[in-house]
């Protein structure tokens, strides 16, 4: 599922209101993105600046 | 647009009737809204567009039963039989898919995607994934505004479902990391075994230096226990041979007084049998010799039972003082008597029996003139007139002689009985004295003991010869370990003690040979396990475990939430409890949903106004507006709740290509009605929207209206 809505999703924002972390909140807000789980992990591991650093 | 056709043959018994499309165009806009009387087929044309794209694959919640009733009785073939094929093309987002049924007989149909001139059969699984199927005919439109938050529900499921897809991802690069040749685990590895060496190296010295004492207690146990046992046994033996000498002496002496007794015991018989024939010649005297007036006395004496008397003196005294009577009361008799006829009558019979002597000699007795034979018949005639007088005296006297011993034998008998009474008593404490465990049960014992002790002493024996000891030179063995340095904390320990301490050894030994097992077990894997890594590829992202790690536990709090919190709170509002039962937590939540469902309808209309929603708390079944009023669901015209359904169900976040088809919509006028259509306006313009057919009753002929 996705949603190609802005960041002012209703949804989301439903979410957002009902999580903690900001962690918690950028994982949904991906997910909601439709962005595929290798994406999330490597978004959060911050993988593609630290391999392009190397 | 849309393109379709189709053909029903419905069994209606008098006639199999066929059924097409005749009223409603077969080329539709996209986006229609089709206005008509009752079997203009407006509702077949819904049906039919349901069910030829997976309408039954809805699930309950997703398709009004009464819909779903409809949908299946057109593949009935028990009454009726089907064909059709519809087509659906937007030329906005540039798909077109056809339905195609084309056998009356079979229940199968066709769905191909067309794209780029180029057709791919779509599985139910495929179509899903890629379109969203809205059908609805909303009857009962204040209720169904719930239907909004079934929706919810089924996103928070879908959240939920890729949140644990996250989960298992991250898992899955966890171990991939573990698994492959990563610095850190191999360093960590190596200090691991590293330690595992060096605790096993340890415990090796630890073992040997538990051996070493143990080795050493034993010889000392040993000795020192030989020796003990052995002086245990000189002094055992020593008081045995007393013991049996006292129980010796004392055996002697009961024997002794048993003897005694047994002596007066006989003695006494004779004397009792002696008592009983005087006794008897006493009584016979004495009936004869007392006079009449103390004849009783003599019933007296006969009552008495000389027998009890001698044998219970000390009991029994009526004999002896009748005894004492009889003695006083003849001599006073003897007394009276004439003591010259006493004499003069002994003096005559020895005379006669003198002469008698010389009867045939032919001798005359001086002073008499008479021969002897003369004087012997005169003599026996004066002896015959004095005879029984004689007769008495004697008879006195030899009764008082009688009295005399029988009275004796009493005395007799009473000193006997004493000294009896002292035998038994001495005898009785004799007895005692043998029977007492203080002598012979002394003995008993003093024999087991020797013989525990005495076993002991052959078992240290034994065990000084396994350690190559002579037990003769245990003295000297005993004498040196004084020289070790574990003789201070040993040498006040008893036998049990260093027993005890050597089995404890022994089991700490085991079990630190147990341990070493262990470990050499976890060095192999340990080692395996860096041999294993070391030939590997590390994972891509190797440098990130702790990352991940961190990532996986926020993930599974998250997860966690969805699966158990946020579902039973959206469950709870579904079911309609009771906000007063709500947690603070569930209010909070609910108060989301409330300002999450405003978001999605957005608007509402009421009487004559157009409000903008802040809250739509289906709880409390209450709408409160930006400008502060509150509408309450009861108090909403149907058609108004309708709209306001429609438009939420509609706003529902799906990236799939939706087909809006809404039968019935009658309750709607044409103001409640036009969010609706601005908002499937909307979805085309965002090119969302694949299909949507918009269908009312009306009484006038059929009015097709596209809303591009």
């Amino acid at each position: 599922m996705s949603n190609k809505n802005t960041p002012n999703d209703p949804l989301l924002l439903f979410f957002h209101e009902l999580l903690d972390s900001e962690q918690e909140k950028e994982i949904i807000s991906m997910i909601l993105k439709d962005h595929s789980s290798e994406d999330i992990i490597e978004n959060l591991i911050d993988f593609k600046s630290e391999e392009k650093n190397d | 647009m849309i393109k379709y056709d189709y053909t029903i043959k419905r069994n209606e018994e008098d006639e199999i009737r066929e059924y097409k499309p005749h009223l409603i165009p077969k080329e539709l806009s996209e986006l229609v809204y089709i206005q008509g009387p009752n079997s203009s087929g407006k509702s077949t044309l819904l049906n039919l567009v349901a069910l030829g794209f997976f309408a039954e694959k809805l699930k309950d919640d997703e398709l009004n039963p009464a819909l779903r009733e409809k949908i299946e009785e057109l593949r009935n073939l028990k009454y009726q039989q089907l064909t059709f094929e519809i087509e659906i093309q937007n030329e906005k987002i540039g798909k077109t898919i056809r339905s195609t049924k084309s056998d009356f007989t079979t229940k199968d149909f066709k769905v191909v995607e067309i794209i780029g001139g180029k057709e791919k059969i779509l599985s139910t699984t495929e179509f899903l994934k890629e379109y969203k199927l809205i059908y609805d005919i909303p009857s009962d439109p204040i209720r169904r505004l719930q239907e909004l938050l079934k929706e919810l529900k089924n996103s928070q499921i879908n959240v939920e479902f890729e949140v644990t897809h996250l989960r298992k991802k991250i898992n899955d690069a966890i171990n991939g990391i573990i698994e492959g040749k990563n610095p850190e685990h191999l360093k960590q590895l190596g200090e691991d075994i590293e330690k595992l060496k060096n605790t096993k190296k340890q415990l090796e010295i630890e073992i040997n230096s538990e051996q070493g004492t143990l080795d050493w207690l034993k010889i000392f146990l040993s000795t020192k226990c030989y020796l003990y046992y052995q002086s245990q046994n000189d002094q055992l033996k020593v008081q045995l041979e007393e013991a049996r000498k006292a129980q010796s002496g004392v055996q002697k002496k009961e024997q002794r007084l048993s003897k005694k007794q047994s002596e007066i015991l006989d003695e006494f018989k004779a004397q009792a049998a002696l008592a009983e024939d005087l006794y008897d010649k006493i009584t016979v005297l004495l009936d004869l010799i007392v006079p009449t007036n103390q004849r009783h006395r003599v019933n007296i004496w006969k009552s008495l039972e000389c027998g009890e008397e001698m044998k219970y003196p000390s009991l029994h005294r009526e004999l002896k003082q009748e005894t004492r009577f009889f003695i006083t009361l003849l001599r006073k008799i003897e007394q009276d008597d004439d003591d010259a006829l006493i004499s003069e009558s002994r003096f005559l019979k020895a005379f006669l029996e003198l002469l008698k002597n010389f009867r045939y000699a032919n001798i005359s007795i001086p002073g008499t003139g008479k021969k002897i034979d003369e004087v012997l018949g005169e003599l026996e005639n004066v002896i015959k007139e004095k005879e029984s007088r004689i007769n008495e005296c004697e008879n006195i006297n030899e009764c008082i002689s009688k009295l005399e011993k029988f009275r004796l034998l009493l005395d007799e008998a009473l000193t006997d009985e004493h000294k009896l009474k002292e035998l038994r008593e001495k005898h009785r404490e004799a007895l005692e004295l043998m029977n007492d465990d203080t002598e012979s049960g002394v003995i008993n014992k003093l024999s087991e003991k020797l013989s525990q002790s005495e076993n002991k002493m052959n078992y240290y024996s034994k065990e000084l010869e396994v350690y190559k000891i002579d037990p003769s030179d245990a003295q000297k063995h005993l004498k040196n370990s004084e020289n070790s340095p574990q003789y201070d904390h040993f040498k006040g320990h008893s036998e049990t003690q260093l027993f005890d301490r050597i089995d404890n050894g022994l089991s700490e030994i085991i079990a630190k040979q147990d341990e070493i097992k262990r470990i050499d077990k976890k060095l192999e894997i340990a080692i395996d396990e860096k041999k294993r890594i070391e030939r590997r590829e590390p994972h891509k992202y190797h440098k990130y475990l702790k990352k991940l790690e961190g990532i996986k536990k926020v993930v599974m709090e998250l997860e966690s939430k969805f699966s158990i919190k946020f579902q039973d709170n959206i469950k709870k509002i579904i079911s309609g409890v009771d906000l007063l039962k709500f947690t603070p937590d569930q209010k909070k939540y609910a108060d989301n949903v409330a300002t999450f469902l405003a978001a999605k309808v957005r608007f509402i209309k009421h009487i004559d106004k157009t409000y903008e929603i802040e809250k739509m708390d289906t709880v409390s079944k209450e709408i409160w507006t930006s400008s502060g009023k509150k509408i309450r669901f009861t108090d909403l015209g149907t058609g108004q709740g309708q709209g306001a359904y429609l438009g939420g169900l509609l706003s529902m976040n799906d990236n799939r290509k939706i087909i809006a088809l809404f039968d019935e919509v009658a309750m709607m006028d044409t103001s409640t009605l036009e969010p609706i259509f601005n908002k499937l306006k909307e979805l085309n313009n965002k090119k969302r929207l694949l299909l949507a057919i918009i269908v009312q009753r009306c009484d006038d002929t059929v009015k097709i209206q596209s809303l591009i």
